[in-house]
């Protein structure tokens, strides 16, 4: 009754609300919205953690269905609910991100943002007990007119008994976008925005601090007063709510918005040598002048989002072989092909049909600043002997010692082959680290059996190959030419398919002194089969470990 | 009475013992049949120090050997005869001869590039070259034969340009039996036994001899998942994989033998 009450306010009045209302966008950002409605809900994914038990703690510890202890998450960590495998007295979440809480210096051992895994359910306490002060790492953006950065800007989930969700007429009420109160620090008096906020779509909770209501209270008046909608449905002329008449099926609009020009035809002649040769990266990327493309359903008619410029794309080839669809767009003739957008958190957002011509390999892109090689400014390690170096690449212990059986360096394979690396054994999907700052070579490529490996450069020179990897990237930051730093997560523990092997970080270690591939079969090489600066990595992982765990 | 009957008891089990661990030496295949009378008659040979000897009922375990079991070679392999059902099955048998002829002639990209235009597809390298770890090209195609897609081979090349094909793969299209069905093209293609050397549910491998595995998988979403390079949908669960890449592992590596490690579970203290 009470909903049906606010939409039909909302109708009757043609009312708009005083307090700007956005909605929150990874891609776009803080997009005004326009023709949203406004309607309660009784639950939402959002959750914050607590240690609960007898000790004091500062974290709680973030486990696997089984039990097995992950990591640990710092307490008021904002979470989100997830549909997962059901737990007893667990509940299977994802880590929005850690709370950067004052005075703890996080380690390797840290729940980080992505992180997934089953809470205690008495360590997740209500949303609304929580006010996100957003901290420098959150996305660059500006608050409307209001403000032209949201760093100390203090969040709160709307609740009065109840949440409120955004029904806006893109995406209808298949996503849940979750009312928050926005205060900034020049008015602590009532909140200056209302954003909504999908829990798909949450990199804009990346880098904060919570405070607790009550000690926000000092700050924010209101802050424990519950959110009166009725009172900010009173101003007619702010626009940012339009009539829910205007509403409409997502299924029944045709967007005629236009494509970008349709590019110059030049006509290239066959011949049996035909071959496009990409120097660089095989990653394709959305290669355009302007910041977005149109990304449109499998009729072409609709489109579905937009993507940005310079994001990463992966073409879907069909198992009929037609790849590709020909449409006549405001005149103009446009070739799509189907694309997956892997980047991006919201799963509903992912795949669609795009113009083949903006789609490009990214070191072919003119549009893309693509940085040759990038060194870490904050590069302290002038050797591998130095003392500072290096950090051990795992956050435990291996399971078992890599100085012996199959897992040393040298141990005997097939062929008359030596091992060419140490295998750590631990877990699958924990991280694996960097064991020193440096750049990346090459992202991850096929390894072996389903697993993957990344190479890297590390400052003083030496070169390191992180294998058995699984395909999950840690961050965007883990790619050809990105600076890393010591500790920083590079993959995750994999595993074979055969059941051989264990979970490993099967780890290589090289001086850097010669530049071919690592990989090396000719028969300049070693019996390792890998390139001849190849080292042992066993003293210098004994080093980096001792004392660490 | 006792006593004795143990001592005697004692006396057997521990030439049994003798016996099983210093038996006949291993013969090598080729001397397998020449010398098969000479072990039966080893065998049959009587204890010299107690006579009438019957056999041990235990049995006895040789000591783990951490020494890798090679594929046998020597032995016929017995290639599977395999026709193609469908166009599907006819392009999943062109593709892996494609692989296959790649490997085993030890073609350059160029070459490979020709045999990809030859089949119609159109081929797209690209070169991932850095000063410090060289050069890897990644062979993949624009095209696709119905029935299996993203052909993709990775090729390092070391200082001397010499190319090494470190791994190559097609995707075939899941269903009914395929996983069956392109584990037969598969071993035709690539001339080995329809029985893989190593199996498990959904996943196959053979070794080639020279280094190579050839595995097929059935994928499932976690495999799909996060690929790097192929594009999924839900949809696509139970696609057929088809790899031949540079050994890592063999199965003897693993150490099965190994304690099981020990989880911290949680305990009820932790949980409340």
């Amino acid at each position: 009754m009470k909903k049906a009450l606010l939409l039909l306010l909302a109708l009757m009045t043609n009312s708009a609300f005083a307090t700007p209302l956005f909605y929150w966008d990874n891609q776009d950002k803080l997009v005004p919205a326009k023709g949203c409605g406004i309607v309660e809900v009784e639950t939402n994914r959002f959750r914050f953690s607590q240690y609960f038990g007898k000790k004091v703690s500062i974290t709680e510890n973030l486990r696997n269905y089984k039990g097995v202890r992950q990591s640990h998450l710092v307490n008021n960590s904002l979470v989100k609910l997830m549909d997962g495998k059901r737990k007893k007295d667990f509940e299977s979440m994802e880590v929005v991100a850690r709370n950067q809480l004052s005075g703890v210096r996080p380690n390797r051992w840290f729940s980080e943002r992505g992180d997934k895994g089953y809470l205690y359910t008495r360590s997740l306490l209500p949303a609304e007990d929580y006010v996100l002060s957003l901290r420098k790492g959150t996305p660059e953006t500006s608050l409307g007119d209001i403000r032209e950065s949201l760093v100390g800007t203090m969040w709160h989930i709307a609740a009065e008994g109840t949440y409120y969700k955004l029904v806006c007429g893109e995406f209808g009420s298949q996503r849940e976008y979750i009312l928050f109160r926005v205060y900034t620090p020049e008015n602590l008096e009532e909140p200056s925005a209302l954003v909504g906020v999908y829990w798909d779509e949450t990199s804009i909770f990346r880098s904060y601090e919570a405070i607790s209501k009550i000690q926000a209270h000092k700050l924010i008046p209101t802050v424990l007063e519950p959110i009166r909608v009725n009172d900010l449905l009173a101003d007619a002329n702010s626009d940012y709510i339009g009539d829910l008449t205007s509403y409409q099926d997502p299924s029944e609009a045709l967007d005629t918005r236009p494509e970008a020009p349709a590019p110059e035809v030049i006509e290239i002649e066959e011949t049996e040598d035909v071959e496009e040769v990409v120097t660089g990266s095989v990653e394709n990327v959305v290669c355009i002048g302007t910041d977005t493309l149109n990304v449109r359903d499998i009729d072409l008619r609709k489109v579905l989002f937009s993507a940005v410029r310079g994001e990463k794309v992966k073409i879907f080839q069909s198992w009929d072989g037609e790849n590709e669809q020909v449409k006549e767009i405001n005149g103009s003739t446009y070739t799509f092909i189907k694309a997956e957008f892997p980047d991006r958190e919201a799963k509903d957002e992912t795949v669609g049909w795009v113009a083949k011509s903006f789609v490009k390999a990214k070191s072919d892109c003119k549009w893309i600043n693509n940085n040759t090689f990038i060194r870490n400014h904050n590069a302290t390690i002038t050797s591998i002997d130095d003392e500072d170096c290096c950090e051990f690449p795992l956050v435990k212990k291996p399971t078992h010692a890599y100085t012996s059986g199959m897992r040393k360096f040298k141990a005997g394979r097939s062929g008359g082959r030596l091992h060419a690396a140490c295998d750590l054994y631990r877990y699958k999907d924990e991280p694996a680290l960097a064991v020193g700052p440096g750049v990346i070579l090459r992202n991850l490529y096929y390894f072996y059996e389903g697993t993957y490996a990344l190479e890297v450069r590390h400052d003083g020179g030496f070169v390191a190959r992180y294998g058995e990897l699984t395909g999950t990237k840690p961050s965007k930051n883990i790619a050809k030419n990105k600076p890393i730093r010591m500790g920083d997560r590079v993959g995750y523990i994999g595993k074979v398919n055969s059941n051989c092997c264990r979970p490993m970080l099967h780890f290589e270690l090289y001086s850097g002194k010669l530049t071919g591939s690592l990989t090396d079969r000719s028969s300049s090489a070693t019996r390792h089969q890998r390139r001849k600066d190849l080292l042992d990595p066993t003293p210098y992982l004994l080093k980096w470990e001792d004392g660490k765990f | 009475m006792k006593k004795a009957l143990g001592i005697v008891l004692i006396i057997i089990l521990s030439i049994s013992y003798y016996y099983s661990v210093n038996g006949p030496a291993e013969h090598s295949h080729d001397e397998e049949a020449d010398h098969e009378s000479t072990q039966e008659k080893t065998t049959d040979k009587k204890s010299p120090f107690v006579k009438d000897v019957k056999k041990s009922p235990l049995k006895v375990t040789k000591a783990h050997n951490h020494s890798v079991k090679k594929p046998n070679l020597d032995k016929p392999v017995k290639v599977p005869d395999f026709e193609p059902a469908s166009e599907n099955e006819v392009s999943m048998l062109k593709m892996t001869e494609l692989i296959s002829d790649t490997i085993n002639n030890k073609k350059d990209s160029k070459a490979l590039r020709s045999s990809l235009i030859s089949l119609g597809l159109k081929p797209i390298t690209s070169v991932d070259s850095n000063p410090y770890t060289g050069t890897m090209k990644i062979v993949r195609t624009e095209k696709n034969l119905p029935g299996t897609r993203y052909f993709h081979t990775q090729i390092f090349t070391d200082e001397n340009g010499v190319e090494t094909i470190q791994y190559s793969a097609v995707d075939v299209r899941g269903g009914p039996n395929a996983f069956e069905r392109t584990t037969l093209a598969s071993a035709k293609s690539f001339k080995v036994n329809a029985k893989p050397d190593y199996q498990k549910p959904g996943f196959n491998k053979w070794s080639l001899g020279d280094g190579r595995n050839l595995w097929i998988k059935k994928m499932e979403a976690k495999d799909l998942k996060d690929d790097p390079f192929n594009a999924y949908s839900a949809d696509d669960v139970g696609t057929i994989r088809v790899v031949v890449e540079l050994e890592i592992h063999h199965e003897s590596d693993g150490e099965k033998h190994l304690t099981p490690v020990e989880e911290d579970e949680v305990t009820e203290e932790e949980a409340n």
